[in-house]
């Protein structure tokens, strides 16, 4: 008995060498594969702000050891860092001009890789007692350009030269909007008002929701900012196509494009052509372009991508392709 | 022998000079060293902003002939070398053809858009070739197509321009016919113009511009085909050179004169602005040729003289000089940022013009000159960054610096009077021991941190303001008036109980109707709009006088602001007011002065050095302040002086811009240049407010001296 023991015994203690000599082995494989680890950095658009800072939870969520830090102050504040070599990360909520890509191409010497990673439109509210539901879009840019690039509505001074009636015939129009580092303030420019300029009465405040509040707080205002932004406080407005249909921001709308001011929120990338993105972007991207990452774009108010963008944002980036369940199972 | 004691004596005190030395020098090297950071805020603040005002130039960079000499048309220098069109329509390059774009005719016009147009070949047949570009605006050589723009003649010029759609291709034969092709989506549409032309330039939108002589026409394309004729102009002498400027709504004209001329659009697109506007000439000879550069609304002139010059839309003419030797017109092209021209000379002399403008578009006129600008049929000042580069830069700092004055100045109505009459309180009027309270309390307002103040008063104050603005402005008259009136009363009734009663009670009496009246002015003047103003002052107010009302306004700014600076006002008067000698007050009451004449004649006037810096400084504290302008106002870039309209402070701009401006350009320096007017400003004010508090100490020092 005692021998047998002890030889188990014995075994015991060579199996334990033995698995410690084969971990010993294998530490440096683990090391190359397993623990993520460092810093993720972006700058850029305050819209994609709220989106980044989930994403990167839920990366922190799978890989303890990463850290993501988000710094969301405009679009306009992705190009200037990207190019500094300051990030590696820009999110912009408009795509890159021509100018801003010359200067990245200039301090880079290649061109930025912009991924998209959500849908968005620019949504125009007012506060929530206004009568108001739909507007044209030359109407929008009576409202805020003083300039007639689109249309030639006269300009619209009391919410009465809007069809208003009774009280609100008589009452002002006071008008909000973001500042010009912000993708929203220079998509709205080139799209509601065809590149002209905004007026000067225009309110410009720092952050979409600055501008939800300040016109939650006040009567007579209309704003824009994008999707994921209205509360209760402020009524989303309907906007009228070329057939008079009217049109609100809704999932199908903006997918199909009938929405008129939609567009696609950005990450650029600085990467040079034929190389590959380093394992921890890597992961990031996976998990943005991922049924989990885009789940995350619907609850957070904006559309997430259609099924042939997300495919090809993943092909750009040389992620392995999505296994589709509802195909699969079709077939 | 020494006494030891002595020796350790001798010793420490030797140590106690080295410690003293020790500390003088590291308390002057602090001070130095402070002086010399602020300064090199200011040289850096200044190195930054004068690259502004650097003349611009041109520069005749390399000059070689290239081979096929004479039978070429036009140069690319591309990443990977030069290459060149003949006029046989091969685009070769060094090592030979690449493609042969033109088989049996010979090019006569080439236009060259920008990433989303073609590049345009005009042939000698009145055929043109477009060779389409890809998604990342490179040209597609191999998949030029043809398309008929004129039946018989040679094209002889090309234009492109922008539509909201695709682009529209001008095009003018040897014959002066004109006709262009219009893309939408992938249709290809031929139109007619029925008129001859000898200059024709293309706009945004299907806008013609066409000349004959000294007949100038404006043209609306239209894809249906039916174009219109929307303003016909004479001009002084026969137009010799048209070309639209980035962005197509302005149209410059050189004419035989050597004159150059600003058309533009009228805002609703329909015709030209009313008043044109003329640059600096180069010379009186004609002028022979217009480039546009794709940048800044910047362009090229040549004279017929061989004369060139560099101008720009708003600042005018930047540059002139000695254009290479190039006649007839040569043939050029033009980079995407505008900063090279490819230059051929007749005999293959190949010259590259290196355009070293980058803040061409900045001149004392832009920055502070009202100016009449795209899209606008009256001269403004504006403040409006350029953001992705087609926009016409709106670069007026005057907006920005009269938001600023107005925000102080308001600010100072507000806090001036309350300032100054707590510290005329609390230094002649309180006990010692109820100063020793008052003092900290008013103080420490200091410590509350502009973005609370900002946060509150926007989203608080302004929203409560708007809904209730008849109570506010009664507010605004009653609490001034309530608190003489309390005053005098309390004065007139306490006399009775003066003596029972403890000093404390004075501050009560006083609050308590205050607090009442204030409540009967908010909770009368529902009533009173309702009688005076017919049941709404703002809409009362825009039909009487015009006046908007906004909600982020200066009223909002003044009041918040004003909060922030009473502190600062209050601290530096009252030390003013306190430090005047006592035995000069006690002088005048001793001989029979009451205490507001003491007050008026004696110590006001003494402390007045003191008070007036106390202002300066809490001016200077209200110009440079930010978080609470930029907070509570819309931050509007307006220029009304109305307490009720919104503004844009220098500091506030500079922190919603400056995270967006490219490094190094124009918006960048130009929001430096604003920093270094605040800078210099709160410099100079403080400054100033330090010498007069200096001089007015050594006053009081001789007072008390002599005392």
């Amino acid at each position: 008995m005692s021998e047998r023991q002890a030889g188990r015994r014995g075994a015991g203690r060579w199996q334990r060498l033995v698995t410690m000599a084969l971990a010993l082995c294998w530490l440096p494989v683990m090391a190359m594969a397993a623990p993520l680890n460092g810093t993720l950095g972006s700058v850029g658009s305050d819209t994609l702000g709220g989106l980044m800072t989930q994403w990167g939870e839920r990366l922190s969520a799978r890989y303890p050891q990463v850290r993501v830090q988000i710094q969301a102050a405009g679009s306009g504040t992705a190009p200037p860092a990207l190019a500094a070599g300051a990030t590696r990360f820009g999110a912009m909520s408009r795509p890159m001009t021509d100018a801003e890509r010359a200067d990245f191409i200039a301090h880079q010497g290649h061109p930025p890789l912009a991924v998209p990673v959500a849908l968005d439109a620019l949504t125009l509210f007012v506060h929530r007692d206004n009568p108001l539901d739909t507007l044209s879009l030359p109407e929008v840019e009576a409202l805020f350009a003083d300039t007639r690039y689109c249309g030639q509505v006269p300009p619209l001074r009391r919410w009465g030269a809007l069809g208003l009636d009774g009280d609100w015939a008589k009452r002002p129009i006071a008008r909000f909007g973001r500042n010009t580092a912000s993708g929203s303030h220079a998509l709205f420019r080139r799209e509601a008002l065809c590149g002209g300029n905004f007026r000067r009465d225009v309110n410009e405040l720092p952050g979409s929701s600055a501008v939800v509040a300040a016109v939650g707080r006040s009567r007579e205002a209309i704003g824009y900012a994008g999707l994921g932004y209205p509360t209760a406080m402020v009524k989303v407005l309907a906007l009228r196509d070329d057939e008079g249909t009217p049109r609100l921001p809704t999932h199908d709308n903006v997918v199909s494009g009938r929405y008129p001011l939609t567009r696609p929120l950005y990450i650029y990338v600085n990467l040079a052509p034929g190389e590959r993105l380093p394992a921890l972007e890597r992961a990031f991207f996976d998990l943005v372009l991922s049924p989990e990452g885009q789940a995350v774009v619907a609850r957070q108010g904006f559309v997430p991508l259609p099924k042939p963008r997300l495919a090809a944002a993943r092909r750009a980036l040389r992620l392995p392709p999505l296994v589709d369940v509802t195909q699969s199972s079709s077939k | 022998m020494t006494d030891p004691s002595v020796a350790s004596h001798r010793a420490n005190r030797r140590l106690r000079q080295h410690l003293d030395r020790l500390a003088t020098g590291v308390i002057a090297a602090s001070g130095i060293a402070v002086v010399a950071a602020v300064l090199a805020i200011g040289v850096y603040l200044t190195l930054a902003v004068l690259p502004l005002f650097d003349a611009a130039e041109v520069k005749v960079e390399a000059a070689s002939t290239v081979a096929d000499e004479g039978a070429i048309h036009t140069v690319w220098l591309a990443d990977d070398g030069m290459r060149w069109l003949t006029r046989d329509g091969q685009l070769r390059n060094a090592e030979g053809t690449i493609a042969r774009l033109v088989e049996d005719a010979t090019i006569a016009a080439v236009a060259e858009g920008d990433d989303t147009q073609p590049l345009a070949l005009g042939l000698s047949n009145g055929e043109v070739r477009l060779v389409p570009r890809d998604d990342r605006g490179r040209l597609i050589w191999t998949q030029a197509a043809t398309a008929r723009l004129f039946a018989t003649r040679g094209v002889a010029a090309l234009a492109l321009g922008h539509t909201a759609q695709g682009w529209v291709l001008a095009g003018r034969n040897t014959q002066g016919d004109v006709a262009a092709l219009w893309r939408a989506g992938d249709a290809l549409r031929r139109l007619a113009v029925p008129e001859t032309a000898e200059h024709i330039a293309m706009g945004h939108a299907g806008r013609l511009a066409i000349s004959q002589g000294t007949q100038l026409t404006l043209w609306k394309l239209s894809p249906d085909g039916k174009g219109t004729a929307l303003a016909r102009t004479d001009t002084r002498a026969p137009v010799t050179a048209l070309s639209f400027l980035q962005g197509g709504r302005t149209l410059i004209v050189g004419d035989a004169q050597g004159e150059l001329r600003r058309w533009r659009l009228s805002p609703d697109d329909a015709g030209w602005q009313a008043a044109e506007t003329s640059y600096a000439a180069l010379g009186d000879t004609a002028i022979r040729r217009l480039i546009a550069l794709p940048r800044q609304r910047l362009w090229l002139a040549l004279d017929a003289s061989g004369r060139m010059g560099l101008y720009q839309s708003l600042s005018g003419l930047r540059w002139q000089g000695q254009a290479p030797r190039a006649i007839p017109p040569p043939a050029v092209s033009i980079n995407a940022q505008g900063t090279q021209v490819m230059w051929l000379g007749e005999s293959g002399t190949l010259q590259r013009l290196a355009i070293e403008a980058p803040h061409a578009a900045v001149s004392a006129a832009t920055l502070l000159m009202p100016l009449t600008y795209e899209g606008h049929s009256t001269a403004q000042w504006r403040w409006a960054a350029a953001v992705t580069g087609d926009e016409e830069p709106q670069y007026s700092l005057v907006p920005l610096a009269w938001g600023t004055l107005k925000a102080a100045a308001w600010a100072m109505v507000f806090a001036v009077p309350l300032a100054l009459g707590a510290a005329v309180h609390s230094a002649c009027y309180m006990s010692r021991r109820q100063r020793a309270r008052l003092k900290p309390a008013i103080e420490l307002m200091e410590a509350l941190p502009g973005v609370v103040i900002g946060f509150v008063a926007g989203l608080i104050v302004a929203p409560f303001v708007e809904r209730h603005l008849a109570g506010t402005l009664v507010l605004l008259v009653c609490v001034p008036l309530g608190s003489v009136a309390c005053g005098w009363l309390w004065r007139v009734l306490s006399r009775r109980w003066e003596l029972r009663l403890p000093p404390i009670s004075v501050g009560v009496g006083l609050m308590v109707p205050l607090a009442l009246v204030c409540w009967a002015a908010l909770s009368l003047s529902p009533w009173l709009e309702a009688w005076w103003f017919g049941g709404d002052l703002r809409t009362w107010m825009y039909q009487q006088w015009g006046w908007d009302y906004a909600q982020r306004n200066a009223l909002i700014v003044g009041m918040a602001m004003g909060l922030a600076i009473i502190p600062t006002l209050y601290s530096l008067a009252e030390e003013a007011l306190s430090g005047v000698p006592r035995t000069l007050a006690e002088g005048s009451l001793a001989l029979g002065a009451t205490r507001a004449q003491t007050l008026w004649r004696v110590q006001l006037p003494v402390a007045a050095p003191g008070i007036l810096s106390a202002v300066m400084i809490g001016a200077g504290r209200a110009v440079g302040e930010t978080m609470i302008v930029l907070m509570v106002t819309g931050n509007t870039p307006l220029m009304s002086p109305s307490l009720f309209e919104g503004l844009r402070s220098l500091a506030a701009n500079l922190a919603i811009e400056l995270p967006e401006a490219a490094v190094g350009g124009t918006h960048y320096r130009l929001l430096l240049l604003g920093a270094l007017l605040l800078f210099v400003f709160t410099f100079a004010v403080n400054t100033l407010a330090e010498m007069v508090r200096w001089r007015l100490k050594r006053r009081y020092r001789r007072y008390w001296g002599n005392a």
